[in-house]
């Protein structure tokens, strides 16, 4: 039995042993491999540095928990940048999973959410807005008819960063970390389409290649799974942010060389085994 | 740390590694992670969602006397008869509502952003001064450009396929090869960060306490694999 033969019967668990081992020892002790930067990444951070004091922007937390390796250290690294810029912070969801994590995401960058002193003047969680595309279209013809309160059960129209945000036309960005449906497509028809506003994504590594047709001319900036959340990391390091993605690149990185290994040697044993047997 | 929060970290940490143990084989610690997920997502969606339907239609409707809501809310409750065999052709009147509604408000965009935009965007450059453009930019421009033309004739079916449009053609071919190829590189790549999130909670040490389980999964796995060799041994 060649060497081959044996690779092919070998018990799937051991691969997957083998896979915990190569993501883990990073994480343990970590390499420090460098971070390239891909130009959607540039891009995004580049649009919200344009973003102005006292300038509205929608966050949209479009994904659910499966997707909170990838996602939410987009969503914390977004809402700091924003803040830093000293933008108004409109968070909301289209996914029920959505807002939990967006008042974890608050705390985590000013501290408290709902009991921070900011919250309603600088930034707000208007919480779950069902529906789908149907619900996008509302916030873009009636925000405050659409949410009528917000996460923590305030009404809406008592929140002073509200005041002045009535429709679409009031947004001046509109970014969403989204995973899937409602996400990028229905973001586009609704808002960007209609009210011409400017509009980023950050989206799972999946959903990447769906969305990079939109870039540059409908989506501004993408942020790609969690090589594109940890280049923006690297990029908001001016900002004092401290990220954490650094160790699990590695990871990523040491993971992706195993696949590469097992795909050559599966096609190279794919390839004796056929021209082999037929001489 | 609070006794709550370790509880909460350590059973979270418990519902992975049982998620987990199915890559050992399927069992009924993943069975009943499983089916604790599915009720747990469910009964979320419906409580954040029925909060959304009371704040936004009866508190209205109660505290102001919107009667408009009303009308909403009586074919809201229709759904109801999904369970009702003899009555479910009402159960289609809301759900009818919802897709007409959704696929107009679709059309709506759909044009501009998904056609016409489009079009736009493949034709078009972008500000040479975006800090983000390099010259590896203008080489994917046009790989795009023939990747896209090439697609195109690889759709087309009202002609043979032959000579110039043959070759065309094929180019559409190998772009969707390579396409469907970079998809499965993102795949592997959202799995593998998947997995890289989970070992990250999981490995937390000394901060967190959810490593704690790691031994004991392991103590467990290593019983029911030696409990399942004595058994074969009898057998």
């Amino acid at each position: 039995m060649s060497f081959f033969d044996k690779l092919e019967k070998v018990d799937v668990r051991y691969i997957y042993v083998l896979l915990f081992i190569i993501v883990a020892l990073p994480l343990l002790r970590p390499i420090g491999m460098p971070i390239s930067m891909s130009p959607m990444t540039v891009a995004f951070y580049d649009t919200v540095e344009k973003v102005k004091p006292g300038d509205v922007v929608i966050v949209s937390v479009d994904w659910s928990a499966a997707s909170q390796p990838e996602q939410y250290p987009q969503t914390k690294a977004v809402i700091a940048h924003l803040s830093a810029k000293g933008a108004k912070i409109i968070c909301l969801g289209f996914w029920a999973d959505g807002p939990p994590f967006i008042d974890r995401a608050l705390k985590e960058v000013f501290g408290k959410s709902k009991d921070d002193p900011r919250y309603g003047t600088d930034f707000v969680n208007l919480g779950y807005v069902p529906n789908g595309e149907i619900g996008m279209a509302a916030i873009g013809k009636d925000i405050q008819a659409t949410c009528t309160k917000d996460y923590y059960g305030t009404a809406t129209s008592a929140i002073p960063i509200m005041k002045d945000v009535k429709s679409g036309k009031d947004f001046k960005l509109v970014v969403s970390l989204a995973s899937g449906t409602p996400g990028v497509p229905e973001w586009l028809r609704q808002i960007q389409a209609q009210y011409g506003v400017t509009f980023l994504t950050g989206v799972t590594a999946v959903s990447a290649p769906g969305v990079r047709q939109y870039f540059p001319l409908q989506v501004a900036g993408v942020l790609e799974g969690l090589a594109g959340a940890a280049e923006y990391e690297v990029l908001l390091v001016r900002y004092g942010y401290k990220g954490t993605l650094a160790p699990p690149m590695d990871s990523q990185s040491l993971s992706h060389l195993l696949v590469v290994v097992f795909i050559v040697l599966g096609n190279v044993g794919f390839v004796l085994r056929k021209y082999g047997k037929a001489k | 740390m609070e006794t709550l929060e370790i509880l909460g970290t350590l059973m979270a940490a418990a519902f992975t590694l049982m998620v987990y143990s199915f890559l050992y084989k399927e069992n009924k610690a993943y069975r009943f992670a499983e089916h604790v997920f599915i009720g747990l997502a469910v009964a979320h969606s419906t409580v954040i969602s029925s909060k959304y339907v009371w704040d936004t239609a009866f508190t209205p409707l109660i505290t102001k006397g919107d009667t408009f809501w009303i009308l909403s809310i009586l074919v809201g409750l229709l759904y109801v008869f999904f369970f009702s065999k003899k009555y479910f052709w009402i159960y289609r009147i809301p759900v009818s509502t919802v897709v007409g509604t959704g696929i107009g408000l679709g059309m709506a965009g759909l044009l501009r952003s998904q056609f016409i935009d489009q079009i736009i965007g493949t034709i078009g450059l972008p500000d040479p001064k975006a800090t983000w453009i390099s010259g590896s930019y203008y080489i994917n421009v046009v790989l795009i450009a023939i990747g896209t033309i090439g697609t195109l004739f690889f759709f087309i079916f009202t002609m043979e396929q032959k000579g110039p449009l043959l070759y065309a053609s094929q180019v559409g071919r190998w772009t969707m090869m390579i396409a469907f190829g970079a998809a499965f590189g993102f795949t592997v790549m959202a799995r593998m960060s998947l997995l890289i999130g989970r070992l990250q909670f999981l490995l937390d040490y000394p901060a967190g306490v959810a490593w704690y389980s790691i031994p004991v999964a392991i103590v467990v796995v290593a019983a029911v694999a030696l409990m399942e060799r004595g058994k074969g041994k009898k057998a």
